[in-house]
This record gives C-alpha cells, structure tokens and sequence, in this order.
C-alpha cells in the first residue's frame, strides 16, 4: 500500500475515482486576504494540515499550478518549501511528482524555478489518469527514488533574491540576528523567541534557500558539527566611562533587543547603553538627518562617547545620488565636529569598498560587516565575526576617555592666558597652546594612537608645556609669582649658598634598577641647593601659585623622574617590567594643565 | 477612468519607475500631506476619498494591518480592483474569484505600471494580468484554458463551446489564431469530440510559440 497525497487547487482529473481518498488530498487555498504566499506554505508546513499529511506520505503529488493563474507556478514554489523545510524531518526528501500539461522545455523556458524538475527524487506527469496509472506502478516496482543527496539538491537548484534591495537587506539583517541568537550561550529559550518574534523574512523561500546552502557548507568542513555557543556580551567595567549609542533604523528587526537585553546588557542596567528606537516610515532624509543630528548633540553633551552606526539610515540611501552622502556618513561627520574624540563603530550589511573607504577618509577604521547570507558563512565564521565586533566595541570603549579629553584639549586652547601679552616668550607659548596643530592638539593626537611610542611623546610634551607654564611664574630672584600678583621667596641666599624654604622630597621609586644614584627621602628645606633646577622651579610654583596638594605634588616628582629616565632618554634606570608611560601619566599632566589654564 | 495611486515613498517609486508619473493622465498620485489624510481615514474605515476612483493602487507598507484589512473589504465589497505592493512581498498572487486583487512586488509594479496605464488608457478596462506578468500576461490565461480543457475533455463535459470556458480577453485572439470556423459560431453552439481535439493542439502549439 502507497501512502501518498495530492496538493491541488481542484481541477485535476486525479480527483476523480478512487485515486485520491480526501484524507489523502490537501486543497492548497491561501484564500483571498493572505498576506504573503511564502508565510501561507511555511505555516501549512510547520503546523497545519499539509505537515500531518505529508508526515502520513510516501510520495506528494503537486499540481503545478496551485492557482488560476498559471505562470504563478505556486506548485513548484510549494515543493521548493518541501525540500527546504526543517520541520518535515525526513520526510523532506519525499519523491515529488508535478502534474500538469506543461513540458520540461515550457517551464524551463518560463519559470526560475523550474531546477528542482531536474533534482532527484522529482517527477513530472501529465494530467491524466493513465499518466498516474503509469506512475503507480513504477513505484510499486520499486523505480522511485526520494531525494538521496541534500548537497547535490541545494548545489542543483537557485532561488533569486527578492526584486527588492531593501528586502534583500532586511534578509541580511535578519539573517546576522538569527545566527547571532541562536548561537548565544546566555539566551534563555525565552529571550531568544522574543528577539525571533520580531523577524519576519526566516518564511520567505529565499531565507530558507540561503540556510540550505549554509548548512551544506557546514557539512563539508570537518568542525562544522561543533554547535559553538558565545557568550553574547560585551564585558562591562564600572571604572570606564564609556556610554554606548546605537543608530540603526534595523533596529526593529531584532538588533535593538538583541543590543539593549543581551550585547549590551550590563550596560544597559547601568544606564550606559540607549539606541534610538524612532525611525518613522517615509521619513525624508533631511528630517532624518535633523532630527538625529540634534539628538547627537544632546547625547554627546549627556557623556555619550561610544556611537555604533549604520550607514544606511533611510529610502534615500539606498538610490544615493551622485555627491551625496550615505546618512550614516553625515552622523559621523556631524559626531566628529562636535567632539573628534567620540569613538564610532561602522555597523552596517553595505560591503561596498567605497564605502570603507570613505569611513577611513573620516577617520572611522572600525567597520564591521553584518552576516550576510550570500557569504554563506559557517558557524564558527559567524563565530569570529561576533569576536571581532566584540574587539572593536572594547577598543572603543577603552579609548572613550578621548571624549572627555577632546573636550579637556579644546578648553585648555581656549585659555585667556598671556592674550594682551606683548613679551615674545610668553606670546609664542600662548600660539604653541591656542593654535592650530599646537602642542594639545599633538597631545591628542598622541594619545589617540594606542601605541606606546605615541603615549611617550604625548607624555613629554604635556610635560613640557607645564614646565614651561611654571617658569613664567617662577620669578628670577628666587620667588614664586601667586595668582594675586604677589611674591613668595622659596629660596634664601646666603653668601654663595642657596636654601629651599620649602620641602621637597624625592624618594625612591620601586620600579627603578639603579638605587645608589638617587637620593632618598632627601629633604630641601633647609638644605643647601646646588642650583634652581626646572623641577623645583615646577613644584614652587605649583605648591605656592596654584595650592598643589602633596600626593599631586609627589606624583609630577615621580613623573619627572619618568621623564628624564624613561621619556626622553632610557637611561636604563627604569625597570620597564614595571614601569612605562601611561596613559593616565599622560592624562594626570593635561589635567593639571587644564585646572591652571582653564 | 481614474486611479488611485497611493504611495507614502515617492523617493523609492522615483528609483523603481523610470518614466514621468504625470505623464500618466489617469492616474492620482496620493503622496505626502494627501497620504497623511487619508491615513487616518482609514484607520476608522473612511473611504469616501477613493469614490471616484475605478481602481487602487497602494504600498502595502504604508498601513497597518487594521488599515489593510479595512481597505480589502471596502475593495471587495464594491468590486473595486485592489493592487497591493510591497517590496516584502516575495511573489505575486492574483485572485479575482469574489474581486480583482493583486499583491506584488514592488519593483515588478513599477516596471509594468505604465504597460497597465496604457491599456487602461486604450481598452477602458483593468487588466492587472498585465500588472503582474507584463508583456506575458495572456499566457497565462492560455495556460489555464489548456488545463481546464484537459480536464474537461477526460470527464467528456463540453458539449457547447460555452463549456469551454474561454476567457473574453483572449477569446479573438483564439479565433483569429486557430482559423476554426465553429468557433465564431453562438457559444451554445455543439462541439464534437474531434472539434475539441483540433481546438486542443493548436492552443498546445499557440502556447509553444507563445515563449
């Protein structure tokens, strides 16, 4: 006995007789109001009445056309969506047979889909009762095969993607957010429904296509079966001060709950992490860029120092007319001219060189490739790719310090200092503060590259301008020039001696090799000077002139010892293993040099 | 005769349709402040604004599933053509069994939008064949014919040429086509088996050479 079942929309000769009991028919009738053919199968194949019925066959008979309207094909559509559904198990690879008066050569020549004619385990027979006689008794002979070789089925056949770009790149947003979640280790079965609740194209037949040649792909590399699971999360550090914005009218696929609850989910709870969630439909792109400019003004104001951007942002981008910009290009732009120290992430499924191009013009190297399906990535592929988002959110997060030292840098250049100054040492240190490519701007810049060379320089510069700031106030008879215009002597001849009148230690660093050429716990006061040395100077004027607290104080000392040792000449006397030049060195001078300037 | 065209993304329809959309004289684009009335029109069901209109034609996208479904009973109601597009929707689907309802691709739309103006513009009439397979849309119905022929002849049911069943559209075409004299006659007119045969054969080479 065959266990078989014809799909049809009525109008088959087949049906007459005894060949099909109605047990063993489904009338395929999307009805007059279904939204989309592609959700009316898979729904059928995952949980209606064809599922049971096709679970119950041996072999499915199709009609070719499922509608009045032929050239629809929605038969050969239906059997694509057989052969490519997970939820049929095995019975997937069922032997199909498509009925209809249509030739190899007709369909071929009017229909994509005609391919799966020529996979194995297909059949095509005429309408006629002889034609199912015929076909009967081959399977009973035993002459009918199922599908054997999934791979040489998905190799065999092509769904064309969707006639519409924006379609297409909603399948690649969705696509990443589906492997992403599935391969989450911290993803309750919950959060993971609710993420996938929002995405609507896993029905389409070419979602299902692009899955069928990614799981192919799997099978052949030998570590494709490991399942790997990540932990979606971005490590959190309650020191940083990194708070994350993401801009991505995709949002609403799924990433805005997948960022918010698990990528970002610690940031989250320490309100460190936001995305804008209002894109409306139709929104013109002047709107757009608007709206969202102001918002990048009050975020960034609000500490916002990390942005994750898409670059595709509205209908407009996706018809960019010559010498315009892509949305996300002109957020980048606007991010950078209110502060360059804001770090950016490209998040984006536009794998356009030009594009990287231009985000390298603008200073963004972080570009970050959504999972696409056409590149048929595995899952340790997609694996590597979260690892690498991963990377780049924490190199921006580890660089965010350089918003609010953007914003120290210009604060500092805005000093007042030595403005009506007609001395010409004074004035060239007020140009080498306040001008353009100056020595903060240097600053900044050094600090922006993470090597330690830049770090190093950075660190004598900013060493430099506060010593040199010092010895204006430093006054050549041994005083100390205070913020009210007086004078406080530090120092005291007497004869050919010279004495400080303050204390000043210097001590002995942990991190230094040679311990017999430094002087430890040598007090100043009241001992007799050698001469007037720059870090005196320094510290006189910063005790007496700006009220340096001691800690403060003993730290520039241990800088300075840096500075002459480490920075400008390795003397050998600083164990590297322990010490080098750190960013908050670095950071502790620009400060020191802000409170005074500023 | 006059059309609804309403679409909430004119950037987008200016990317898909190559042509001048006023060229096109019939039609009523409904954009903009125009789109954002009758928006919430219809969300409480409102559809005098589309009386005068014979035939409309909306981005699926642009309402809300209430506003869809508002909308097709109103349609469905009054037989008026209904053409919804939307680039989400992954393969077109004609039904004209209680009215005249197409959902298509977006693209596609676009690309056959001003064939359909045309004929709308000659024959006075809706043909939203010509929407969904353009050029190639009397195909189809050849195709059907030959499906149900083939299926009636086994059952031995056409004894007129009404039984038949040959659409109107493609129904002078045949007869300038297939040269049957019989087939000019009253459609209750008898057919023998041989006649139906002939018929038969040449649709099969009509449709072969249709490709």
């Amino acid at each position: 006995m065959i266990n078989k079942l014809l799909i049809h929309s009525q109008k088959s000769i087949l049906l007459d007789g005894i060949n099909f009991e109605t047990g063993e028919q489904f009338v395929f009738n999307p009805g007059a109001n279904i939204f989309d053919i592609d959700h009316y199968i898979t729904a059928e194949l995952d949980r209606g009445d064809l599922r049971n019925k096709i679970l119950k066959s041996d072999v499915i008979f199709i009609k070719i056309a499922l509608s009045e309207n032929y050239l629809e094909y929605l038969g050969l559509r239906l059997a694509y969506h057989i052969r490519l559904s997970k939820s049929l198990e095995g019975k997937s690879a069922t032997p199909i047979v498509f009925v209809g008066e249509e030739s190899y050569h007709f369909l071929g020549r009017t229909t994509d889909l005609a391919d799966i004619l020529f996979t194995e385990g297909v059949y095509l027979i005429k309408d006629t009762s002889q034609a199912y006689d015929n076909f009967i008794k081959l399977m009973a002979e035993r002459k009918i095969h199922s599908l054997g070789s999934y791979v040489d089925f998905i190799e065999k056949i092509r769904v064309a993607p969707p006639a519409n770009y924006q379609t297409h790149h909603s399948i690649t947003n969705e696509w990443s957010i589906l492997r992403w979640t599935d391969m989450a280790k911290n993803l309750s079965e919950v959060d993971r429904d609710e993420i996938w609740g929002l995405i609507q194209t896993t029905e389409t037949l070419y979602f299902k296509y692009l899955e069928g040649k990614s799981t192919v792909r799997e099978q052949r590399q030998s570590f494709k079966m490991e399942k790997k699971k990540m932990p979606l999360l971005i490590p959190f550090s309650p020191e940083d001060s990194a708070k994350v914005y993401y801009i991505d009218d995709e949002q609403r696929k799924g990433w805005g709950n997948l960022f918010s609850k698990f990528i970002f989910k610690e940031y989250t709870n320490a309100g460190r992490f936001d995305y804008c969630a209002e894109f409306p439909k139709g929104e013109q792109k002047v709107d757009l860029l608007k709206r969202l400019k102001e918002k990048i003004a009050e975020l960034i104001e609000n500490g916002f120092n990390v942005f994750i951007i898409d670059l595709r942002l509205c209908d407009d981008d996706f018809d960019k007319k010559e010498g315009s910009e892509l949305s996300g290009f002109e957020l980048i732009k606007e991010i950078k001219r209110i502060n360059e120290g804001v770090q950016i992430i490209i998040f984006t499924a536009s794998k356009r060189a030009e594009n990287v191009t231009r985000a390298a013009e603008l200073g963004v190297n972080r570009y970050i490739l959504k999972e696409s399906p056409e590149q048929v990535l595995t899952r340790n592929d997609s694996y590597a790719l979260f690892q690498e988002f991963s990377a780049h959110v924490k190199d921006a997060v580890a660089k965010s310090f350089l918003a609010s030292l953007y914003n120290t840098i210009r604060q500092i250049k805005a000093t007042s200092l030595f403005s009506t100054e007609t001395n010409a040492d004074k004035k060239e240190f007020r140009d080498r503060i306040v001008g353009k490519g100056g020595i903060p701007d240097k600053i900044f810049a050094l600090t922006e590259g993470s090597k330690s060379i830049f770090l190093s320089e950075a660190f004598l510069n900013a060493y430099k301008l506060l010593e040199k700031l010092c010895t204006f106030y430093f006054i050549a008879s041994g005083g100390v020039e205070t913020k009210d215009s007086n004078i406080i002597n530090v120092i005291r001849s007497s004869g050919e001696e010279l004495w400080a009148e303050f204390e000043l230690k210097r001590g002995y660093f942990d991190f230094q090799n040679n311990t017999e050429t430094n002087i430890i716990d040598v007090v100043f006061q009241s001992t007799r000077l050698n001469k007037i040395t720059n870090l005196f100077k320094t510290v006189a004027v910063l005790k007496f002139r700006f009220n340096l607290d001691n800690d403060r104080i003993k730290k520039l000392i241990e800088l300075n010892y840096l500075r002459s040792n480490l920075a400008a000449h390795d003397t050998g006397d600083v164990n590297t293993a322990k010490r080098q030049i750190e960013l908050s060195d670095v950071l502790f001078l620009i400060n020191l040099l802000h409170g005074f300037l500023s | 005769m006059r059309i609804a065209l309403i679409e909430d993304r004119t950037d987008r329809m200016q990317r898909f349709f190559t042509g001048n959309i006023s060229d096109l004289h019939e039609l009523t684009l409904i954009s903009g402040v125009d789109f954002q009335k009758i928006d919430s029109l219809f969300s409480e069901g409102k559809f005098e604004s589309l009386t005068d209109y014979q035939c409309i034609l909306a981005h699926r996208s642009a309402f809300d599933r209430k506003q869809i479904e508002l909308l097709t009973d109103y349609c469905s109601s009054i037989s008026k053509p209904l053409v919804f597009f939307s680039g989400g929707i992954t393969a077109s689907v004609y039904n004209d069994t209680a009215f005249k309802y197409l959902q298509i691709n977006s693209k596609d739309f676009y690309s056959n939008l001003t064939l359909f103006i045309e004929d709308v513009r000659n024959t006075g009439s809706i043909n939203l064949l010509l929407l969904q397979f353009g050029t190639r849309w009397r195909l189809t119905l050849l195709l059907r014919l030959r499906n149900d022929i083939n299926y009636l002849k086994q059952r031995h049911s056409i004894r007129v040429i009404w039984d038949l069943k040959i659409n109107n559209q493609i129904k002078q075409q045949l007869i300038t086509s297939f040269k049957l004299e019989w087939l000019n006659k009253p459609d209750f007119s008898p057919v023998n088996e041989d006649q139906i045969e002939e018929f038969y054969v040449k649709l099969n080479t009509l449709i072969s050479e249709s490709i």
